[in-house]
Parts: structure tokens; sequence; C-alpha cells
């Protein structure tokens, strides 16, 4: 017994040594220049093998034994490695600076990661795409597109034509947790899908996690797209601009408090409205335009206090109005974002940085019409607008800390509000006084707790553990589920690495789309009393090899979803059968929760990526062989159906190639298997059951569509072309930017029709028709630095 | 709705270079069926089934009946063979009696068509229904006026073991007379609200209101619309029938409207397309 004793006490005096011997190396990292703090970077010791990267914020910590001589590398994509040697006897701070390589891109890497390998991290699923790589990308119209750089990569699915929506893994785009500065962006659309509402020119990071989710996200069940703003220039006054055929787009930054406190605002907006306006008649005017508006101040109280206010506003206006004599009508579809966050970086020692963070955000869509009519000297007015909006109030504290060089915690909580307004109809009028209908707003409170640990057990093994404690109330109800996080990573000799997670992800919120092209009257709803939250379970499976040059990774995944939603077969948008229908509940627009029904679904396949990172000729090969079913109740007689967003095939290649510091080559060729569609497949009439006499008061011309998106689309492919020229001029540096959209022309499908226009009454004609969006489409932009 | 259709011109109009094709390049896949249409009525003189086939969706076929068929009627103990008529193949009720709680079986054989099979059983006729009058209703406008009467359906009937699957609907005619023509014109129209229902209470709270169309004032040229008549209608259906007619129904709805989800139709005949169904048919004028 008191050998035993004396053993424990040994122990733990053994451990209290190895901790009191142990000291912290920890600060922060950030570009020589402009004083921007530099998430991701690399931090390796060479001596022992181990290493860490800077956070969202540019911390690093990393806590080691003591030594009389630490060397370190640190390095990132796109800046020039840096070494270190020190004495490492105590807790040292080193804020560090890395100096961008050239303002132009040497290497082209799809991984923000260059010292630490793709074998060598526990993290699996996750892209960095660097800002300067998606600016290199071609781009329909010259308008670059981050979201639609991401839908290069493998396990990423475009929709339709042109579309930037993300089909991750089985999963839908309202599955993709998009995050700009913490703060959750609903609609990531302008133009109904073909561009993303995100300037490159203000972001500094973007990172996508597809799967092996570690505990500290949560809220989706398909992925997170985690973006930062620049936080401006902390020494000189900068800007950056662009002139491109759809729109003009314009950053400055500059330091408020020399290397304390500095801004960043940015804008960009189309001018087709007012190009096309002369051209219109007077009488029938119709216009579209977007904006955006990015913003962000911070002020550095020092070592460890900083304060962080950013902000995004954007917004989407299509109208028409025409008069004619005394007669009016006009209308219009307006929708945008709007989004704030206020941050505060705490460091409470050289181990633990915390963030604390009062997020808001706010989506509303809105649709009205409006006539004036006037007859024998008697004017109706009739006014209808139709609008739905969610908005949200969140309070978000995180803590990293690095008790050992064999662990990392990150713990955190977050607590959001939403208010719900799915869907309002008003209508003013003064020809009908009644089927005025207005939905009630629906209160609805999310809540995460978090707790994950990255634990190095020995050098080769890689874990990263974690639990995340959801939670919902709603209408009366709560739920709260715990969501178990797993990945394990093995790193063999050669750079020869086997990776493995799984994750459970619950959400709360729901999208109700029935256009599969992204219009803004896609309706956000809560869960609800009667409509569960959608959960699904994912594991993966992943093997990685790096070479000197390039590196291979090949994943399978298997990701079961749970109450998934979808609208009822006959289900449509904004339509009622009017006020001489047959009842009253038939004059009403259905609530949106009568028309939609609850499902599972299935998603299981490989990705393939081999990047080549360094060299005059970078890029990706991306290979993706999936399959994606869902089974609802009450869809397809309650029988297995493929997603409308199914693909067997998808490849992405991408290359850019150097040829000298002014001039870029960049391409991509992109393939996929034709999207699953409903169209019907054959035609039959019935007489129904009533007759009167010998007439028949239920004929119909009935369609059988034999299972739900049992037709394939055409496969789409398509290859784009650009050519960046670059020249430092006395004062500023200017880009030509010259590239082809579609350069083969090829006609790819946005949907399809049965035409019959050509029928007769009793001869029919049936066509199949495919209308198709962009042919070639050459484009120019002149882009500028001061 | 107009906003709709214009947002939807100036996706088209985006890409001003847009373009619209016919496709041969893609198939849409087709299999010949036959398509059974049978409503087992008690109330008829009459057992009636239609054969039509189904007609691909591309091309210039059109409808076509089956006449060449042999079509069968079974209740499980004897065996009835329907003879074409015209159109149709027909029985009497008499030839093949129709008894509440029966299970009949329909099979039809084709040259160049898979055999098909259909069953039914016949629900027992749900007594107890009474329409409530609700007064009148107006629907004004600038220049006109529509008066309805509403009325609620009521059912006071025993707790139904399996749900009652029904429609109720109104038929009307009425004469149009109008200043261009000048003459009358007689409209048929039925309208047809699906539902189905286990309890009293449950139907009250599906709101199953009729408004029976009573006609239309205007300012202009005084009376526009008159009915001659306006029936009250309630359908009581098998789950078949119901599931097929309020499918179909719902997609004339819907036509051509591109914000809709496509309506399967559902339907119990193995080896085709179509209904084998059961049908009550209850009827009530307006005065």
């Amino acid at each position: 017994m008191q050998l035993r004793f004396t053993l424990i006490l040994l122990f733990f005096f053994g451990i209290a040594q190895a901790q009191s011997s142990r000291v912290t190396l920890s600060g922060y990292v950030r570009e020589q220049g402009s004083g921007e703090l530099l998430p991701g970077v690399s931090i390796r010791v060479t001596e022992r093998q181990a290493g860490t990267t800077t956070n969202a914020y540019g911390f690093y910590s990393l806590t080691l034994p003591a030594s009389d001589s630490l060397h370190i590398i640190i390095s990132s994509v796109g800046f020039e490695t840096e070494a270190r040697t020190l004495v490492f006897r105590k807790n040292t701070e080193l804020n560090l600076t890395l100096r961008a390589e050239n303002r132009q891109l040497q290497e082209v890497v799809v991984s923000a990661e260059q010292v630490i390998k793709e074998s060598q991290t526990v993290q699996m699923s996750t892209v960095s795409v660097p800002i300067q790589q998606m600016k290199a990308v071609p781009a329909l119209l010259g308008e670059k597109d981050m979201l639609k750089v991401l839908q290069l990569l493998p396990g990423v699915q475009k929709g339709s034509e042109g579309n930037s929506g993300l089909y991750i893994r089985g999963g839908g785009p309202d599955q993709n947790l998009i995050m700009l500065d913490d703060a959750p962006v609903y609609n990531s659309f302008h133009l109904f899908g073909f561009f993303s509402l995100f300037n490159g020119d203000a972001l500094k990071s973007v990172e996508l996690i597809k799967g092996g989710f570690p505990a500290r996200y949560g809220g989706r069940l398909s992925s997170v797209i985690e973006m930062q703003m620049k936080e401006g220039h902390k020494e000189a006054f900068h800007g950056e601009g662009g002139i491109g055929l759809i729109s003009s787009r314009l950053v400055l930054e500059g330091p408020i408090k020399k290397n304390q406190s500095s801004f960043i605002i940015s804008g960009r907006r189309t001018y087709a409205d007012l190009l096309l306006r002369p051209l219109l008649p007077r009488e029938n005017q119709a216009g579209y335009y977007f904006y955006d508006l990015n913003a962000k101040v911070n002020y550095d109280f020092g070592r460890r206090d900083k304060l962080y206010l950013s902000g995004y506003f954007g917004q989407d206006r299509f109208s028409f109005a025409s008069r004619i004599d005394a007669n009016s009508q006009g209308g219009g579809l307006n929708w945008g974002n709007a989004t704030a966050s206020l941050r505060w970086n705490h460091l409470f020692s050289n181990q633990l940085f915390a963030n604390t963070s009062l997020i808001y955000s706010y989506y509303q869509f809105q649709i009205d019409a409006r006539s004036s009519q006037t007859f024998n000297q008697v004017t109706s007015q009739y006014v209808l607008q139709n609008a739905s909006s969610i908005r949200d109030f969140s309070l978000k504290s995180s803590f990293d800390w690095s008790p050992s060089p064999r662990h990392a915690v990150k713990a955190g909580v977050v607590l959001t509000s939403h208010r719900f307004l799915p869907q309002t109809v008003t209508l003013e009028s003064s020809i009908v006084s009644q089927n005025v209908a207005r939905s009630q707003p629906l209160d609805s409170y999310e809540g995460g707790l978090y707790l994950e640990d990255t634990y190095h057990p020995i050098t080769p093994l890689r874990i990263n553990a974690g639990v995340r404690l959801s939670s919902f109330t709603t209408d009366g109800r709560t739920y709260v589920r715990p969501e178990p996080r797993l990945a394990v990573a093995y790193t063999f000799p050669h750079d020869w690495a086997v990776k493995a997670s799984y994750a459970t992800m619950n959400q709360y919120i729901h999208l109700l789309s029935n256009s599969g092209v992204g219009l803004p009257t896609d309706l956000w709803v809560p869960t609800t009393r009667n409509i569960a939250p959608q959960q699904s379970r994912q594991v993966a499976l992943g093997l990685v090899k790096d070479y000197r040059s390039f590196s291979i990774t090949l994943e399978g995944f298997y990701k079961k979803m749970d109450g998934i939603l979808s609208y009822r077969e006959g289900s449509s948008f904004l339509v009622s059968t009017g006020l001489e229908s047959l009842t009253e509940a038939d004059r009403q627009p259905r609530s949106w929760e009568e028309q939609i029904t609850a499902g599972q679904g299935w998603s299981y396949g490989t990705e393939f990526l081999l990047q080549k990172k360094t060299g005059r000729l970078t890029g990706w090969v991306g290979y993706t062989l999936s399959w994606i079913q869902n089974q609802f109740d009450e869809l397809n007689s309650g029988q297995k159906f493929w997603a409308r967003y199914d693909r067997r095939h998808d490849v992405s290649l991408v290359g850019i190639y150097r040829l000298n510091s002014r001039v870029t080559f960049s391409g991509t060729w992109v393939y996929g298997t034709g999207q699953a569609l409903s169209l019907p497949q054959s035609t039959f009439e019935i007489r129904g059951p009533i007759q009167s006499g010998n007439v028949s008061l239920f004929p119909a011309q009935i369609f059988d569509y034999n299972q739900r998106n049992s037709f394939r689309a055409a496969p789409y492919h398509r290859l784009d072309l650009s050519v960046q020229l670059r020249k430092q001029k006395r004062r500023h540096e200017r880009t030509w930017e010259f590239s082809l959209y579609n350069t083969y022309s090829r006609r790819n499908p946005f949907f399809y029709y049965i035409d019959d226009s050509e029928s007769t009454a009793t001869q029919p004609k049936r066509i199949l028709k495919q209308v198709s969006l962009f042919p070639i489409i050459p484009s120019v932009s002149y882009g500028f630095k001061f | 709705m107009k906003i709709l259709v214009a947002v939807l011109l100036f996706l088209s109009l985006i890409g001003c270079l847009a373009c619209e094709q016919e496709v041969d390049s893609v198939l849409i896949p087709y299999e010949r069926k036959l398509v059974l249409e049978c409503y087992l009525n008690p109330n008829d003189q009459v057992i009636q089934v239609t054969l039509r086939s189904n007609q691909p969706m591309l091309g210039t076929d059109s409808g076509a009946f089956i006449r060449n068929a042999v079509v069968q009627l079974s209740n499980g103990q004897r065996t009835v063979t329907l003879p074409p008529r015209a159109d149709v193949y027909r029985i009497t009720t008499r030839q093949m009696p129709l008894v509440a709680g029966a299970t009949y079986t329909l099979t039809a054989s084709a040259p160049d068509f898979p055999r098909l099979e259909a069953s039914c059983t016949l629900p027992a006729a749900a007594n107890g229904f009474s329409w409530r009058d609700e007064g009148l209703s107006y629907i004004q406008r600038p220049l006109t006026v529509t008066v309805y009467r509403s009325y609620t359906l009521l059912w006071n009937g025993a707790v139904a073991v399996e749900p009652q699957y029904f429609a109720i609907g109104r038929q009307w005619a009425f004469s149009d007379s109008t200043a261009v023509s000048g003459r009358d014109t007689v409209i048929n129209g039925l309208e047809t609200r699906w539902d189905y229902f286990k309890t009293g209470e449950e139907l009250r709270l599906n709101s199953p209101t009729v408004r029976a169309y009573l006609g239309r004032v205007s300012s202009r040229d005084s009376v526009l619309r008159s009915p001659r008549s306006t029936d009250l209608l309630i359908l009581q259906c098998d789950r078949n029938a119901y599931e097929f007619l309020k499918a179909s129904a719902l997609q004339l709805q819907n036509g051509n409207n591109p914000f809709a989800e496509p309506t399967l139709i559902p339907s119990s005949v193995k080896n085709g397309l179509g209904v084998f169904g059961a049908i009550y048919l209850r009827r009530r004028t307006i005065p």
C-alpha cells in the first residue's frame, strides 16, 4: 500500500516536473507592410517535429520543453518562408512578420499548408483557397467568384448553368454554413445565383470544410465555408479596383492610427440598368442591379486585446413599370443581406486565447406588384406584397488553450436568437376587401456548447476528438442533441497518411426551394413542433501521399441524412386558385408548413484530388464519383429516387501557367453528369368519374412521370480560358484580363420543356426543347492597385 | 405571378445569346402501357371500363382506345368478361353485383401490351352528410359584384375505422349574356376539393365550405351572368380512386406553372397506368 502511494506520488511529481520545465512560445503573425494578421500560418519546430498553425486571428501558441536552441520555420502560401533560431528557456512572446513573395501569384496550391504537408494534418476534407488563386481562375464576364472556385473542387458540385450554389457531398445549398467574419450569410447569391455576393478584393481567407467537422462548427449538415475580411493596411493608404463589363469595384484601406487602428471599405455595383435605361421605351421600364458594401475597422489595444467591427450590406433590385394613359402597373423583387460582427480578442495568458463576438445577420426578400386603373372616372388601386425574412442576433465565445505539445484544446459557446418571417402576404386593394394573409413572426433560440482536443499521443498519430451539444427552442418545444466528432490521422514513412473521421451534425433551420435556380423566393424556415431538425452522420476514410511538387488525396465518404425537407408534390410558390375558388381554404395561399414533407437521404462516393503545387504550371485535377438518393414517404410513392443534384461523375481540371512576372495564363475544364430532373415520360387522357349526360366533367390530359427525377439532362462540360497582363506603372499597378467563358460554346442545358405549340385539336405534336444560357462569352476587365 | 413571369423572362435576357433548341441527343424513356379507367359505383346500373394506350411525350401519336383487349372482372367467386361497346367495355351490375366490403379484381390483356391487373375493395357508403346554408357572400370589384351562397358540409356518422376519402365540388351551368356575341352561352364546370377524415370533427377542422355561384352583377351592362343550375357534389371514393383523382386534379390545376413541383400520378394498376376504384356520388341541386 505504501509502495503504491509512493509510486503515485512519484508519477504526479514527474508530471509536475515535466510541466514546470515546459515553456510557451506565442505571438501573432502579420503580413509585413500591411500589418494584416495572417490565419493558417504554419509554425514548425524542426527539432521536435512539433508545430501549430495560427488561428483565425493570426495568434499561435506552442508549449514545449525548454531548450537552449530552438529552430522554427514560419511559412504560408504566397509568403516567403522565415526561419528563426532562439533560446527557449522561458515563456517567450514572438511576433512575426512574413513578407509577401510577390504581389503576384508565385505558386498555386490548393492547401494553405506548405510546410505542414497534407499527410501531417489530422483534419481531412478541408480546403483553403488563397484569394490570389481565386483571382487567377477564369470567371464568367470576368467577375471573380469565390464560390465558383470552390465548385471546382472534388466533392463540390455545381447546380444549373451559371449557378453559384454549392452541393457538397449530397447536401443542398442550405446545408452549407457560410460565415463572413463569424456572421452567417443566408443568401449568398446575386443575380438569381449567377454571382456570389462575396467581393474577393475585401477577403483575406476562405476555408471550406466538407467532412470530419471539428466540434467548434455546427448548425449545418454538409459544409462550413468560413471567410475572413481583411482588416485594412496599418501603415499606409492603399486602393484597389476594377472595371468590368457588368460591374465595377473599389477597395480603400489605410490606417486610422498608424500600427494601431485601420479600416477597409469596399463597394461593388452593376450598371446594366443604367446602360439599358435609355434604350427602353419610357412607358415600359425594367431594370436590375446589385451592389455590395463591406466595411471593417479594428483597434489594437496592445498584446492582450484587439477589437474588430465589420459589416456587409448588399441588395439586389429588380423592377418593372409600365404606364399607358391613366393606367399604370409595376412591381419588383428586392432582396439582400446585412451582417455585422463586433469581435473582441483577449489573451488571458500566452496559452489561452479567447474571442467573443456579437453578431447580427439579416436577410429579407420582398416581392411587390401594384396597379392603378381608371375606368369611367373610377380609379382602382391594387398593391400586393409578399415578404419573408430571417434575422439573427448571436453571442459567441471561443477559447483556444495550448497546455502542452500534445494537446490543443478548443472550447466555446454560441447562443443565437432567430426571428423568422417565412411568408407574409399583404394585399391592399380598392378592388377586393378581403384575401389578406399575414403570418406571425416565429422566434427560435439556438445554442451550441463544444469542447475539442487535438491530441498527439505519439508523433505519427493525431486525434481530434470533441463533442458539441446543440439545442433549439421553438414553438414551445426544445430539442437537445449531442454531436460526437472524431478525426484520426496516422502518418507513415515517405509522407503517406491514412485518415478517418466521423461527425454527427444537426441543422435546425431549413431552406424551402422549388425553383432549383437559387431564386430569392426560397424560404428560410425553422424547425417547429411538427418539423424535426435535420441530422446527418458522415464517415470518411482518406489516403494521402505527398510528393515533392504535388500531392494526391483519395477520400471515400458515406453520409446518411434524416429529416431533410422537400416541397410536397404539386406544391407551388405564391399560387392560390384565386378569389372565385371553390372554398375559402383554396382562396388563401397555403402556409409553408402545409406544403412540405420530411424524408431521408443517402450520399456516398469517392473523391480524388491531385494537386501540383510548384513550378510554372500549377493547378489540380479533381474527380468525384458519387451517388445521392432520397426517400420521402409522401413523394414518389414512398420509393427512393435520385436527388436533383445527383451526379455520377464530376471532373475539374484547373491549370495556371505563369509565363513571367507580367503574363499569366489560366484555364479550367469541367465535366459533370447531367442533373436528374422530373419530365413526363408519357401522357394519357382520362374521363373522370362524373358524367353529365354524355359530357365528362373531369376530362384531363394526364402526364405520367413514372419516377421522380428519372430524366437525365445532357452532361455539362465547359472550357474557360484567360490571360492576365500586368504592368507596374509609376504610381500604380494595372492588370488587363481577357477571358473566354465556354470557349467551345457548348450548349449546356439550363432547363428543358415540352413544346406543344404546334399541336392541333386532332393532332398532337410535342417536341423536347432545351434552353441554354451562355454560349462563348468573351470579356475584358481592367484592374488597378495603388 | 406576373412578376415571376417577368423574372423568368429577365433570366432569359441575361444571357442575351441564350438559345433554345430542339433536343434529340437525350431520350425521354417510354414504356408502352395500358391505361385503365374504371370506377365501381353501386348506384349505377353499369360497370364500364375504358382502356387506352399511353403515348410517348414526344412525337405526334394521339391517344387511342384499345378495342381488342380481353377484360375480365372477378369478385373472387366468379369471373365475368366485359364485352367491348364502342369505346368502352361494359356489363351491368346484374351480371356482377357490387357489394360493399367485397374485393373485385380486374384484368386486361391486349396484343403488344403487358397484362394488367388491379383490385378494388368497395367501401361502405358513408351516411349522415348534410349541407348547412351559411348565407350569402360577395366579391366586390369596382364594376361588378359576384354573389355566392356558402354551404358547409357536415357529417354526423359514427367514427370510421378507415378514413373516409371524399371530394366535394360544385357543378354549374350558366348563361353568359355578353354584348359582343349577344347570345347565351352555356358553360359546364366542375371544381373539386379533396380530403379525408375519420370523424365529423376532423371534417369540420378542414373547413369544407363550398360557395355556390348565384350570379354576377355589373354596373356596365346589368346582369352579366346568371346560373342555370348549381349542384353541390359529394364524391366518396376508395383510397385508389382518391389518390389518383386528387393527383390528377392537382396536376391539372398547376398546368404549366414553372414554380410548381411535379405531380406524380399514383396508380394501383399492376403493369399499367390509370385507376380501378370505387365511388359514391351524391348531388344536391341548389334552388
